[in-house]
């Protein structure tokens, strides 16, 4: 496979994970966003689109967990490209699995914080940063009923960080000498880094950092499966359906509760229709808000939210005419109204967006102000670039919507936007497309400012849509990261997302939320950051007796 | 029994017939006036943003409004102008270049028209939409491959009609003493032909357009021709069909233009050619 | 016996038959290959759009071959889809074409053979009593019906279905959930409103000319005579109406066939079923020009096939038509 195709691979993987974005670094989950419970006014003219919600289903825990039942998931990106890799996870539906299938060293938790997860400990040898020890969990087995050890780990990070070829190559290796970290006992593995890095606990919970079994000949033939995780593999049909049964063994019993997770391939426009009818007993989340917010009240179905899950984002390339004028692109990003972005395309179920990642990140710079749509000032931007009566394409696949009613937005500043539309499957086409346009779409999730920056924002990364340059400022980020002490290091975080806001060129407008629904059955989902069902543990969740 | 089956099936229009087609015919008048002028009458811009997504109807918005808040009323008044002048534009084509080609075949004969011929029922074998489909990958989605697309769909019919029509005339005597008095073939074409086949070809024309603009229709849901956010009837419906359930007027009123102006034009036309060819037998 | 002497002559009909549609196909393949290909701007250019870089440009064209005479890229492109290489599609995955459109064939055939499953005795049977008695109350309202229905687009038809069937009251599915790779017939309650719709739309057609092709049967001499004679009115219907529009009908099935094709498109979209024609209405959205190509001869071939099928049975049901040249 030649480079490009690799690369192709390695980004509609990469695109497609940040749907199910994750908490990376959050420590602490800001309140005003679990508060986007919506403030619009039920509907006028005569009918109703379905009243605000306020009563979306956030707190599910209701009595002490029961073992029983099968939880069946709707899938819609089953297809050709799904592996049980979890080292090269390509789609949703890949998520599903390798985050019940196998576990990380570290994950994060209800509350935003990142705890040890099959380890036991995660220090630094000193205080440099640069070398880390970490302690497993002892009694942790293998659903084949193995132990994992030490050996299991190194090979699982040499697996991903030792080859160029692999997927995730670019999330190891600058940071992670896997040649020379090595284990030192059974339960014991020594990091030696590249570089020092202050928060090597949130490092090692990231998404694709998985252990897979020491020497694992074919992970992705379903026979392999063997993986630490609450659920084993049953049965695989690609494109269609995926069963996972119960690990008894599962070292944080007594979970899981589930007897089977069943993850059913089902459009998304079927999917609310199949659960009505029983087909199922859970969605994704709904692309279309107000369809979400038909079922409140509906006795069959429960609603449940993610809090900012969904941030549309518009980006335009620095380095491209006329874009390339930092006037230009302030006056496009006051020249879209997010409060109506609100309250048409996610029926006020969203907070504002100020064109920064992370917004529920203890890392975000939330002294900004927030930027407003403001025509006026857009026009007057335009006048001194000498730009007035632009006109400009937004090549759109993700966002229809929200592309033409910014198209009508932008009329008033007296820009003009033409759309082209193109296939979703195409936005992230890296022939045709992605890294290409001079203004097109993306979708980052709601990630933190640390886990994002260093795949956008420097200048070779391999995801730097808006063609951000600038050396210095990668150099402050490195020496931010190597910062052990959290607060000081988020202070120097959130300084350098200062230029990004004044200059960059992204428009990130809404955190919409994420709104699923599943069986009134269901307990133990709780509202967090992150993707869906408690970020896919779906170990933590029962069906009430 | 036998009586009954009678001959040719005719039905002699009873006043309640006819006075059902007058109904069509008015029908058939204000949906082509609403397409044409509609938009004078609008509420509302039908690209401004003016209201909640997907409310229902109610005394702001008669028909609600859709997924960005735009007064769907209003799309639909905007929304037949663009098609009916593109079905126009497409049969005007049709017709100059379908007449040229059967006027030439009917009137030369020999090589030509069998050349001319034979080309023709090649492109007349065609599904049209599977024609324009292939036109639209070499020139891409968009109004003008609509009207070269109905155009080239509609040309072999019109010239098989205008050359069928030209041999009925071209053995008149009109045509032989223009040649007695030296006239050229382009001459004769333009001014003893022409004028005569001319009632023939209009009479089709005006069928035509109703079929242009249907296959314009479907062209436009398909994506392949007008694109949002210009608003159409056709693509209304394929924009908003996956909000049927949250607010399904704005999808019933596109479909109910396009299917009485279809319908309208159907009965009207019918009614139409049976006259026609009643009144030649 | 009429025609048993020409029954060498019948022979050289059929291969004559034969002989022209492979020259059409030929013809067609030629075509549809000039249309993609060679139309005004560059198809590199186009697909790219305004991101065209220099790089990007020169590496499509040299994907698609663009660089060579046509002549020499016409008769590749030709040896290869005889071959049965479908060539590679630039869309996302890049897989071959032949792979591709592998699952939607299948789903077309089973939606255009569920409707002329359907659709055809139907047809037959309103429009050849419709044709018996005509004039009467059910051809009237057959007339009445069907000349409603050939007006309205078959997407009209289907938004109507829908609104009715699926939202109002709600029975049936609005969408196909024929995903990945399931067959449809295993999921038969996706079939029914692409199915309906197709029938609705196409059940008109048919239906006339059926009942016109009846009706003139059913004033020939020799049903004047059997009446005469005292034959009752079901066995002339049966014995000499239905069979002296035997030839017709094939012509109108065929017809009808044909109709099928190219109404698919509009249907598998507005249902989302995962046929032939949703694959190159997208192909066309993104100009994937193998996709498109492939798509097209395929059914232009269905299309010569049907004819094909429906003049030999023509003229073996019908031996006034032998002599004919």
């Amino acid at each position: 496979m030649d480079r490009s195709e690799e690369f192709n691979i390695r980004l509609n993987r990469r695109r497609l994970l940040e749907r199910g974005a994750m908490a990376g670094a959050g420590l602490i989950v800001v309140p005003s966003l679990l508060a986007a419970c919506g403030g619009g006014s039920a509907t006028t003219d005569g009918g109703a689109t379905g009243a605000m919600s306020t009563a979306a289903n956030t707190e599910t825990t209701s009595g002490t967990p029961v073992t029983g039942g099968i939880f069946r998931a709707a899938v819609s990106d089953a297809g050709p490209t799904e592996t049980l890799d979890p080292h090269a996870i390509a789609s949703v539906v890949d998520q599903y699995r390798a985050f019940n299938l196998y576990d990380r060293l570290a994950e994060t938790q209800i509350d935003g914080t990142v705890k040890p997860h099959l380890a036991e400990s995660i220090e630094a040898a000193d205080d440099t940063s640069t070398t880390w020890i970490v302690k497993l969990r002892s009694g942790v087995t293998f659903h084949d009923g193995s132990p994992l050890t030490a050996n299991d780990v190194l090979w699982s990070f040499r697996r991903i960080g030792g080859d160029p070829k692999a997927p995730y190559f670019a999330s190891v290796d600058p940071y992670i000498d896997v040649a020379k970290s090595s284990v030192k006992d059974d339960l014991t593995v020594e990091f030696v880094l590249k570089a020092p890095y202050g928060n090597f606990q949130w490092f090692l919970s990231q998404k694709p950092l998985f252990i897979v079994k020491d020497g694992t000949k074919d992970i992705a033939d379903p026979a392999s499966v063997v993986g630490t995780g609450p659920f084993k593999l049953e049965s695989f049909e690609p494109g269609q359906k995926t069963v996972m049964t119960r690990y008894d063994g599962y070292f944080l019993a007594p979970e899981p509760y589930f007897d089977a997770v069943e993850l059913i391939q089902i459009a998304k426009e079927q999917q609310k229709a199949a659960l009505l009818a029983g087909q199922i007993d859970g969605t994704e989340n709904f692309d279309v808000i107000a369809q979400a917010l038909e079922l409140e009240g509906n006795a069959a179905a429960a609603l449940f939210r993610v809090p900012g899950a969904n941030p549309p984002q518009f980006n335009m390339r620095m380095d491209v005419a006329p874009f390339d004028d930092p006037k230009v692109r302030e006056a496009m990003k006051l020249s879209i109204d997010r409060e109506q972005m609100m309250s048409l395309l996610f029926q006020d179920q969203a907070t504002l967006a100020n064109d920064l990642h992370g917004a529920s990140f203890p890392s975000y710079n939330s002294s900004l102000p927030q930027r407003a749509y403001d025509p006026e000032k857009a026009k007057a931007l335009l006048k001194e670039a000498g730009q007035e009566g632009l006109t400009v394409e937004l090549v759109t696949g993700l966002y229809p919507d929200a592309a033409q009613a910014f198209a009508q937005q932008a009329k008033a500043s007296g820009i003009t936007i033409n759309l082209k539309k193109i296939p979703q499957a195409d936005v992230y086409n890296t022939d045709l497309y992605y890294l290409k346009v001079p203004f097109g779409e993306t979708y980052w999730g709601n990630d933190s400012f640390e886990y994002i920056a260093p795949m956008a924002y420097f200048k070779d990364a391999p995801y730097n849509e808006t063609r951000w340059n600038d050396p210095a400022w990668e150099k402050e980020f490195i020496a931010a990261s190597a910062i052990a002490d959290d607060t000081e290091r988020n202070t120097r975080y959130q300084e350098l997302q200062v230029p990004l806001w004044e200059t960059g060129g992204e428009i990130i407008f809404n955190w919409g939320d994420g709104l699923f629904a599943g069986s009134p059955k269901i307990q133990g989902v709780q509202p967090r950051i992150g993707f869906i069902w408690n970020d896919l543990r779906f170990r933590e969740m029962w069906y009430q007796a | 029994m036998s009586a009954a089956a009678g001959h040719g099936g005719e039905r002699r229009p009873g006043v309640s017939w006819r006075g059902a087609i007058g109904v069509w015919a008015v029908v058939g008048g204000v949906m082509l006036l609403v397409a044409l002028a509609g938009s004078l009458i609008a509420p509302y811009d039908p690209a401004a943003l003016v209201g909640k997504s997907f409310l229902l109807p109610g005394p702001d918005h008669w028909f609600g409004t859709d997924s960005l808040g735009r007064d769907v009323l209003s799309r639909v008044l905007a929304g037949g102008r663009t098609a009916v002048l593109l079905a126009v534009a497409a049969i005007v084509v049709a017709e100059a270049v379908g007449c040229v080609i059967g006027l030439l075949a009917g009137y030369r004969g020999g090589l030509v028209d069998a050349v001319l011929m034979r080309m023709n029922d090649v492109l007349l074998a065609f599904p049209a939409l599977l024609l324009v489909l292939v036109l639209a990958a070499g020139l891409g989605p968009g109004t003008v491959v609509l009207v070269v697309g109905v155009a080239v769909v509609n040309i072999p019919g019109i010239a098989r009609l205008a050359r069928a029509a030209t041999l009925g005339v071209a053995t008149t005597g009109y045509v032989e003493s223009a040649l007695v008095r030296g006239e050229g073939t382009a001459a004769i074409l333009r001014r003893e032909i022409l004028p005569n086949i001319a009632p023939t070809i209009v009479a089709d024309a005006g069928v035509r357009f109703a079929g242009a603009f249907l296959i314009i229709a479907g062209l436009n849901f398909l994506g392949i021709g007008i694109q949002p956010p210009a608003p159409d009837w056709a693509t209304m419906i394929a924009e908003n069909r996956s909000y049927i359930t949250l607010q399904p007027w704005t999808v019933i009123a596109p479909t109910a233009c396009i299917a009485l102006f279809a319908i309208s034009v159907n009965i009207v036309g019918e009614a139409v050619a049976r006259r026609r060819s009643r009144g030649r037998a | 016996m009429p025609g048993a002497a020409s029954s060498h002559g019948l022979i050289w009909m059929i291969l004559r038959r034969i002989g022209v549609a492979l020259v059409l196909a030929l013809v067609v393949s030629f075509l549809v290959y000039a249309a993609t290909t060679v139309l005004p701007g560059d198809v590199a250019a186009a697909v790219l759009g305004r991101n065209a870089t220099p790089e990007a440009v020169a590496a499509l064209r040299e994907q698609l071959g663009l660089g060579d005479p046509f002549a020499q890229r016409y008769l590749a492109w030709l040896g290869d889809l005889v071959r049965g290489d479908l060539g590679t599609s630039l869309a996302g995955t890049q897989m071959p074409v032949s792979e591709l459109i592998a699952t939607p064939v299948r789903n077309t055939a089973v939606l255009a053979g569920a409707t002329l499953l359907l659709l055809v005795p139907l047809a037959l049977v309103v429009g050849i009593l419709s044709g018996v008695r005509q004039g009467r109350a059910l051809d009237r309202a057959a007339a009445g019906v069907s000349l409603t229905l050939t007006a309205v687009p078959e997407f009209v038809v289907g938004a109507l279905l829908v609104l009715a069937l699926a939202v109002y009251v709600p029975v049936l599915p609005a969408v196909s959930l024929v995903s990945g790779d399931v067959n449809p017939l295993s999921v038969p309650e996706f079939l029914v409103l692409p199915v309906l719709t197709l029938i609705i739309a196409g059940a008109a057609y048919l239906i006339r000319i059926v009942r016109i092709s009846t009706i003139e049967a059913m004033a020939t001499d020799y049903v004047e005579a059997a009446r005469l004679a005292g034959v009752p009115e079901r066995r002339i219907v049966a014995r000499y109406a239905v069979r002296n529009s035997l030839a017709p009908t094939i012509q109108a099935v065929s017809a009808t066939a044909q109709w099928l094709l190219g109404g698919i498109f509009v249907v598998e979209v507005l249902f989302a079923y995962p046929g032939v024609g949703n694959a190159l209405v997208t192909a066309v959205q993104v100009r994937d020009v193998p996709v498109i190509q492939a798509i097209a001869m395929l059914l232009a071939l269905a299309f010569i096939l049907i004819n094909l099928v429906a003049d030999i049975a023509t003229i073996l049901v019908d031996p006034r038509l032998r002599t004919a040249a």
